[in-house]
């Protein structure tokens, strides 16, 4: 049975409104795209939506008392929640390197999480 | 040391009670404490001039808004009279600057004017009916009140509308900060031997063979055989507790709208207001004025409502503030506005000041229904009060160590370089500045927490400092402030207030709130 | 009171404007330069900003906030830049003549030879929108609550109503909704969301959070703490339809409804503002109606892409090294007029056609497939071409002295919008 799936597309400012139609998985067509680059985008929303995570993390003797984190790169939308979730566990200690560590292989997608500024040490 | 407004027992007795520390309860409380130290001011809000107060125009009026004959009338005119003596010490700025009244064709009503001859109309309007408020004036005492020409009112205040067609200039008319005013009234009170306790409700009064005995709160009980009564809204119901009440107070909301500084500063240079000739005048109608500030501030409106708690403002109340302005000054900037704030007067049916000491509960003095002018009146509440607590038994003569002067704190905002550069040497945190609108500092904010009558949430230390008063309301500045306040009270940030109970401002730290819910 | 300073350039302000022009104008030859931040570290806004989007032009790479602000503040930290923290400025003359303070310096007096602002905005606050009823805890700005949550570690409520789908209300209803807060919906009055589409998709799509078009809130309810909202549909005119008015459970009424652009000390030193922008007349080297005062970033318009700032403030950071190095006096300045479908314009005016100039500019309203020119005297010298223009994006659009070329009087030059993509 086919099924339609409706996505907003974010790449330039027309914004179309994209429909994609797909049966057990596999994309049929995509319509109301007026370029290759939506129908690129609606595709991968269905197959494999990803996103760039960002949150904070507490920090033990730093000059802030939350430290702002990102996700090295993209990983897959639906766990978000969970890293984020995850994190929300994690304290670092001051002070910190921007691009350090923090979380290596968040939820096992290879990723990592790391810092994203340089904090002193509280003296 | 703040913790003593709150944590500290109340004592087992005291020789005057004071109920409610608005502008009216802590005049009195003030001027008690030239005879006797052994006062208690009890406060069931957060803070001083939580209620009424807290919204009140500011204006000391002439008292020629003010009906011939009524106490209100002739209180305003001793109060106005005294009001520099009044303020005298207490660090206080009061200005007379005056107030424009100025004669459109509105003056007089419709059904007036709709019957007379154009000439005739413009006759009234021109030559009589200043000529009339004047007179008026004098027969209730006011001096300096003169007429003003149409020429003259555009000299005056260009932007009045030139549908003015005269004037008259009220000049004993001036301005005060009512928080400010009660702050250290209460302050100087406090400095000479009274206790104030804030967060203290008083739930009942035991009178006893017809003699006030003590009064209950929702902390314990105090006997006294005196009880000022300043409750303001909730005067009618302390009165009923002492079984000397008889009146009831049916609030009346006025809401004022505020302006940016830099864009209104000169707008006006004199308060001014349109007359309008009423029966029973229940509201003067306000008008713009430039607060000492230098904020415009047009209102305020006069609606009357049931709840004695309701300070919300409507979008017709404020349309209706911009509507009845706009024909005085038809060319203010409305889109400088920067706030709105509103209140409730507290008046009885009868519209007028209740002042007496009680025959059905000896030792019990009611000061009820003190709506406008109680701002203006207050110094001669004061005087007429003590008249009666004299011959309830306070004693008549001055204390020898009695210190009228209550040294304001410094605001970093209104002195010269020179000597914001020494208050720095003395505490650097006056090189802090942490609200940019108003140029407050740091160490403003920690004095206004440990004050003489400390501020414990956040609207109490922004009536002290004028933190978050500015063109970003305290978008910048203040969760500093929180901070600030939770270091000072030793509190965790979570648990200050805006304005006492219930008014919490965060509801959590980040990453604990995230793993509750 | 110490003795004065005088450095070649006062930078007022050190988020990306400022951080850019301090940089610019030692890259370009100025020696001692001065950088001026009230705030406890440099970044300006950017640290506040954990959120990815930032860079995609200058660097070529998609950062976060803090992580674009790191790549200056490092330079700067490299580039003996005389940085003051915790300090603000009190006053500004005509004459450039700054007075400011901190606590370690108390009073300090600097007549610096040239000046840049770079002062960023402010948040429009619930009176100037004039929402009704009363006036308890939990108001709040999103920027202020953005500050709380990723700098502060405090969350401002549970809750949370969004009023306005600008991006900070669009970005916060993510936030929010991460660290354990409940989103109601977002509250837009207008017809169409105020931000990126991105930020509709993965900050309220992602999260189910509805999104209320032609909605304003009418009513905030609650003594000491909000309780609720009442919302309502708006009509044609933005006004209230009473019928559709209901009553929204909340406790935080979050409010995203503009920024203004903090031109206080710019008045003081009576630098004529534009009204449109409410920020300062610039010229092309974002030199203000002052002789030697030059602004940059927030301060003179509303940009959306950090990218724009960082161009706009190494336009100013130059302009200042020239005027200090080389004293040039300016030109007549030709006047620079938004054409067809162009709210506004940055720069105002052209002062010298003889260089690289970048036009910034807003649509009035939505169009499809337009071409955006340029004109000098009503020919067209410089054109682009554009599927779609929308407010909430603007436009940067570039000259050279080439395209000027055969124009002897240059007398009016407008930017403007035309149908059509040929």
């Amino acid at each position: 049975m086919k099924n339609k799936h409706n996505y907003v597309c974010i790449n330039c400012p027309l914004s179309c409104s994209l429909e994609l139609t797909e049966e057990n998985g596999e994309v049929f067509k995509v319509t109301g795209n007026e370029c290759k680059v939506g129908a690129r985008y609606a595709e991968e929303e269905f197959k494999d939506p990803r996103r760039v995570v960002t949150t904070t993390i507490l920090v033990r003797d730093g000059t802030l008392p939350v430290l702002p984190v990102r996700t090295a790169e993209a990983i897959p939308k639906r766990l978000v929640i969970d890293a984020v979730r995850a994190l929300a566990e994690v304290v670092v200690q001051a002070p910190v390197t921007e691009g350090q560590v923090i979380y290596p292989d968040i939820m096992n997608t290879g990723v990592d999480v790391i810092a994203s500024r340089d904090l002193m040490k509280e003296d | 040391m703040m913790q003593q407004l709150e944590r500290t027992a109340l004592p087992r007795s005291a020789g005057v009670v004071v109920v409610g520390a608005g502008v009216s309860g802590c005049s009195i409380a003030r001027e008690l404490t030239r005879y006797t130290p052994d006062v208690v001011i009890l406060e069931k809000e957060s803070d001083v001039a939580d209620g009424t107060t807290k919204a009140n125009n500011a204006e000391v009026h002439s008292g020629i808004g003010e009906e011939y004959g009524t106490l209100k009338q002739k209180l305003n005119v001793r109060g106005n009279r005294l009001y520099d003596q009044f303020v005298e010490g207490l660090g206080v700025d009061f200005q007379r600057q005056g107030l424009l009244i100025v004669i459109t064709r509105r003056s007089l009503p419709e059904k007036t004017t709709a019957r007379l001859p154009r000439p005739v109309v413009n006759f009234l309007l021109k030559k009589v009916l200043p000529r009339l408020i004047v007179l008026s004036g004098r027969r209730k005492g006011i001096d300096g009140l003169r007429v003003v020409s149409r020429d003259e009112i555009f000299r005056m205040e260009p932007h009045v509308t030139r549908n003015a067609v005269a004037g008259v200039y009220d000049r004993t008319y001036g301005m005060v900060a009512p928080y400010k005013l009660t702050i250290a009234l209460a302050e100087s009170a406090v400095i000479n031997g009274a206790r104030l306790f804030l967060n203290t409700e008083v739930t009942d009064i035991k009178v006893e063979g017809g003699r006030v005995k003590a009064v209950v709160t929702n902390r314990g009980e105090i006997e006294t055989p005196i009880v000022v009564n300043a409750a303001g809204l909730f005067a009618d119901d302390v009165a009923d507790m002492a079984g000397a009440g008889g009146f009831r107070i049916h609030p009346r909301k006025g809401a004022s709208l505020l302006f940016d500084r830099q864009e209104t500063a000169e707008y006006v240079t004199s308060s001014v207001s349109e007359f309008k000739m009423r029966g029973h005048a229940k509201t003067k109608g306000g008008g713009a004025m430039p607060t000492l500030e230098g904020n415009l501030q047009l209102g305020p409106t006069a609606i009357e409502v049931d709840d004695k708690n309701d300070t919300s403002i409507s979008a017709e109340e404020i349309e209706e503030i911009f509507e009845r302005f706009y024909y005085l000054l038809p060319d203010f900037p409305r889109a400088s506005i920067i706030s709105a704030f509103s209140g409730l007067r507290a008046p009885t049916e009868e519209e007028d000041f209740v002042i007496g000491a009680s025959d059905k509960a000896r030792g019990f003095v009611n000061v009820a229904g003190i709506q406008s002018p109680g701002l203006a009146s207050a110094p001669a509440i004061a005087e007429m009060v003590m008249g009666i607590l004299h011959d309830l038994g306070v004693p008549r003569s001055v204390r020898d160590d009695f210190d009228p002067v209550r040294p304001a704190p410094p605001r970093f905002a209104e002195l010269d370089d020179e000597k914001r550069d020494r208050l720095i040497e003395q505490d650097p945190r006056y090189g802090t500045v942490v609200c940019r609108c108003e140029y407050v500092t740091e160490a403003e904010v920690v004095n206004a927490v440990h004050g003489i009558v400390p501020a414990t949430n956040m609207d109490a230390v922004k009536r002290r400092t004028r933190v978050g008063m500015g063109r970003c309301q305290g978008g910048f500045c203040g969760c500093r402030v929180a901070q600030i306040l939770a270091v000072e009270l030793g509190i965790p940030v979570t648990e200050i207030t805006k304005d006492g109970e219930g008014s919490w401002v965060f509801a959590g730290e980040t990453k604990s709130f995230q793993k509750e819910t | 009171m110490k003795q004065t300073r005088k450095p070649e350039l006062a930078v007022i302000g050190a988020g990306p404007a400022g951080l850019g022009a301090a940089l610019a104008a030692t890259e370009a030859g100025l020696k001692d330069v001065m950088l001026i931040e009230r705030d406890i570290e440099l970044g300006g806004i950017l640290p506040q900003c954990i959120h990815d989007g930032f860079g995609s032009i200058v660097f070529k790479e998609v950062l976060t906030g803090p992580q674009y602000a790191q790549r200056y503040i490092d330079e700067v930290e490299r580039a003996n830049i005389d940085v003051l923290l915790n300090t603000m400025v009190l006053d500004m003359g005509a004459d450039r003549r700054i007075t400011a303070v901190n606590a370690t310096d108390g009073i300090i007096e600097i007549e610096p030879r040239s000046v840049v602002l770079a002062m960023g905005c402010r948040e429009r606050t619930r009176h100037q929108i004039l929402i009704p009823g009363f006036r308890p805890a939990g108001v709040i700005m999103a920027g202020a609550a953005q500050r709380d949550i990723n700098i502060e570690g405090l969350m401002p409520g549970r809750k949370m109503v969004i009023l306005g789908s600008g991006d900070i209300g669009l970005i916060m209803a993510r936030r929010f909704t991460l660290e354990g807060a409940e989103v109601e919906g977002v509250y837009e009055i207008m017809d169409h969301p105020g931000g990126l589409t991105r930020n509709v998709v993965q900050c309220l799509n992602d999260f189910d959070i509805p999104l209320h078009l032609s909605h304003g809130a009418t009513f905030i309810h609650g003594r000491k703490r909000v309780e609720a909202v009442s919302v309502a549909a708006v009509d044609e005119n933005l006004k209230p339809i009473k019928e559709t008015e209901r009553l929204v459970e909340c406790d935080t009424l979050v409010l995203s409804v503009g920024l203004i652009p903090e031109n206080e000390l710019s008045k003081r030193a009576g630098i004529a503002l534009d009204q449109a922008t409410n920020g300062p007349f610039v010229d092309e080297r974002m030199e203000t109606s002052i002789d030697g005062i030059f602004a940059c970033g927030n301060v003179v318009n509303v940009f959306d892409l950090v990218d724009y700032v960082t161009h706009s403030a190494e336009t100013a950071g130059r302009g200042a090294a020239e005027y200090v190095l080389e004293g040039r006096k300016r030109e007549k300045p030709v006047k620079v007029t938004p054409g067809r479908n162009v709210f506004y314009v940055v720069p105002q005016y052209v002062s010298d056609i003889g260089r690289d100039i970048d036009f910034y500019f807003r649509v009035q309203h939505p169009e499809r497939a337009v071409r955006t020119r340029i004109l000098v005297g009503g020919e067209p010298i410089e054109s682009k071409k554009h599927r779609m223009v929308r407010p909430p994006e603007m436009i940067k659009q570039g000259t050279k002295p080439a395209d000027f070329a055969d124009k002897r009087a240059v007398s009016e030059i407008t930017v403007e919008v035309v149908p059509g993509e040929e």
